[in-house]
């Protein structure tokens, strides 16, 4: 084999492998994020950018209600924002645990109006129902929850999700009885991949 | 996988054809006046029972004193069954830490100017590396307290030069490209206090591709 065949041989077994011949990569196999409390509103609340569905003149049958949030991945890590740099942010377990906010023993929160909660990624505001679910819950025997678990263990590429660093999520509950404003803590498991081309800055 | 399909293709690429070392003949070139004397009652010193290492006309073993990036300073054993081939092997020290490395090189022939196609790993034990997430490197400033006991394996191939004799002392210098992987056993906890958020990260790793460079003066027994 002459050396210009050898070189040929060597450059193209090198592309075959993918990915860039100079790189620098970062990874954690086990990344977890615990988000402060974010408020739920009562599922009486007049409020439609609380409802599910704002289109519709009147929430009812079955009340939604809705919270939106767009948490920045970017902050905690810069390097998302960079050029050059292409990531794996992938949700190895999710967990939103749902807590009334109500102080008083005398009353203790209940939450057993809650039908169904589901966590989404992905959504498109103007379409009703859109994105992907990452975590679910369906209500089961107790009839009257103090707290409840929205879980997920999706194994999902968060990545086509995230626009300049921000993640933006949805979490929509369905209840069928007034349920008074409540919490949810956010827990949330990543494999975070970040690799620089750095070669492109030559 | 990267590193080993190109060593493969430069070993591919490199001559078969070996010369001799023009500036250590062979024994069967020395001249006659050159030979000793011979003893009376010394045993008679056949060409059969002379020691093999010399069939070629320079020594089998070396010491090998390098330096470069990422490689750190290294001191080598070198064995070469064959002019052509030599393997090396010894400690290694990077100012962090030290470690182990080896490899094997192809010398396609032998002049006072010789190529050199050399592929190489190597493993540090529990460097501090955590100088990599200063001033935005692209590493989390989070993971340092994580990068400060961290293993450091890597490989390299190089295409170099040796100037000097292949039975004496040679000066080599190597360019070429290193495949490097650094790895940490641990768990670190962050809180933003501003935004109440907690973020803990457990064993990362971080490994990438650079240009390698390496200095070597090489003596043969």
């Amino acid at each position: 084999m002459n050396r210009p065949a050898a070189a040929a041989l060597a450059a193209a077994l090198l592309t075959s492998c993918g990915g860039p011949l100079l790189f620098a990569e970062v990874e954690v196999p086990d990344l977890r994020v615990t988000l402060p409390p974010q408020s739920f509103p009562a599922s009486g609340t007049a409020l439609p950018a609380n409802w599910c569905d704002p289109s519709l003149p009147v929430n009812t049958n079955p009340p939604c209600v809705a919270i939106s949030a767009s948490y920045d991945l970017a902050a905690q890590v810069p390097a998302f924002t960079k050029p050059g740099v292409t990531y794996e942010l992938r949700l190895t377990d999710v967990a939103f645990i749902l807590s009334g906010t109500q102080t008083n023993p005398a009353a203790p929160p209940d939450l057993g109006g809650i039908v169904s909660a589901a966590v989404r990624v992905g959504v498109d505001p103007a379409v009703a129902g859109s994105g992907t679910i990452i975590a679910s819950y369906a209500r089961t025997g107790n009839p009257h929850p103090t707290s409840i678990t929205v879980s997920g263990n999706a194994n999902l590429d968060l990545a086509p999700y995230i626009t300049s660093g921000k993640l933006p999520v949805r979490v929509e509950v369905v209840v069928d009885n007034t349920t008074p404003a409540f919490d949810a803590n956010i827990l949330a498991a990543f494999y975070v991949r970040i690799t620089l081309d750095w070669g492109s800055y030559l | 996988m990267r590193l080993a399909a190109l060593a493969a293709a430069l070993a591919l690429a490199s001559p078969s054809v070996y010369a001799e070392d023009p500036a250590a003949p062979s024994l069967s070139e020395a001249p006659a006046s050159s030979a000793p004397a011979a003893v009376p009652g010394a045993p008679e010193v056949t060409p059969a029972a002379r020691p093999p290492a010399r069939a070629s006309g320079s020594s089998r073993w070396g010491l090998l004193l390098d330096a470069g990036l990422p490689q750190g300073l290294a001191a080598s054993a070198t064995f070469r069954p064959v002019p052509s081939v030599r393997f090396f092997a010894g400690p290694a020290w990077n100012y962090v830490g030290f470690g182990v490395q080896g490899g094997v090189s192809v010398v396609p022939w032998h002049f006072a100017v010789t190529p050199v196609l050399t592929a190489e790993a190597g493993r540090y034990f529990g460097a501090d590396v955590s100088f990599i997430a200063k001033n935005g490197q692209g590493v989390p400033p989070e993971l340092r307290p994580l990068l400060a006991d961290m293993t450091y394996t890597y490989g390299a191939i190089h295409a170099g030069i040796e100037l000097g004799s292949q039975s004496g002392l040679t000066f080599s210098i190597d360019a070429g490209l290193a495949y490097l992987l650094l790895e940490s056993k641990g768990t670190v906890t962050t809180t933003d206090t501003g935004s109440g958020s907690t973020v803990v990260f457990k064993d990362p790793r971080v490994r990438g591709t650079l240009p390698s460079v390496k200095l070597g003066v090489h003596y043969w027994f």
